[in-house]
């Protein structure tokens, strides 16, 4: 009996050990309120270039010195593995938001905004963030 | 057994994640079907100078980085009542929800839109 407890314990030690987070982002039309879980909003592909995740602006502000264009909303949620493994951070969702707005080509992410960390139906530490992936124009 | 799932089922619900809130309409790209006006906002409002928008802001972003803080020492609490709670069912009811804190962050978001749509319309330096 406590051989398969501590076998229970050092897997689960094992397991926290190999992947702290999950993350998944999905990028749908800027400004579309979701009404229902049957009415989910409309998936944003892009055409552009990436863009090096490096260079991206991420900002909680509107930008309001350069003009810019709309790619999508991006929704970013980072979620804990296991129980042992520490709450995920905002630095976590901005480092998911960045590399989806690079695939996107975009130049910033304005307008962040961030949930709180709790459990969520598939674990026990998640948390979520948008902002909207904008590239400037002449 | 019943009693036990009851509890359980109760403090997972209580210790949700609250979600990102929604993100406001466009205003600010250059093909912007949404026009800021006047009456978007009260008159209080339209009475703020740029350096009150700013001044507010800062208020309002130290008040959530307060709150952020209670929820997250909260969650502390609660991951130690579900480690026990897994072991001994009772500390999970010892786990705290923060629906107040919750409520007045997203109500802290909703009043940073408004100035951050404020500032468009006033056409502040940011």
């Amino acid at each position: 009996m406590f051989n398969k407890y501590a076998l229970l314990v050092v897997g689960c030690m094992v397991l926290s050990a190999c992947a702290a987070t999950r993350s998944s982002s999905t990028v749908t039309e800027p400004g579309v309120k979701q009404e229902s879980t049957l009415d989910l909003p409309k998936e944003v592909t892009s055409d552009r270039p990436e863009t090096d995740p490096a260079k991206i602006i991420l900002t909680k502000d509107d930008i309001t010195d350069r003009k810019y264009e709309i790619i999508g909303d991006i929704k970013a949620t980072v979620s804990k593995t296991t129980i042992f493994n520490s709450d995920p951070t905002p630095e976590k969702v901005d480092e998911e938001l960045r590399e989806e707005a690079a695939e996107l080509g975009a130049d910033a992410v304005i307008l962040i905004r961030y949930g709180t960390v709790g459990v969520s139906v598939f674990s026990w530490g998640s948390l979520s963030g948008q902002g909207r992936a904008i590239y400037f124009v002449q | 057994m019943r009693y036990a799932l009851l509890v359980a089922g109760a403090v997972l619900l209580s210790a949700c994640a609250r979600s990102a809130p929604d993100l406001p309409p466009d205003y600010g790209s250059v093909s912007s079907q949404a026009k800021l006006s006047a009456d978007q906002f009260t008159a209080e409002d339209l009475r703020l100078t740029c350096k009150g928008i700013s001044a507010e802001r800062e208020t309002i972003t130290a008040e959530a980085g307060r709150l952020t803080g209670v929820i997250k020492g909260n969650r502390q609490h609660n991951q130690v009542a579900g480690y026990l709670g897994g072991l001994f069912l009772f500390p999970l009811i010892a786990a705290k929800e923060n629906p107040d804190e919750k409520r007045r962050l997203d109500a802290i978001q909703g009043r940073w839109d408004t100035l951050i749509a404020l500032q468009r319309f006033k056409t502040c330096s940011t």
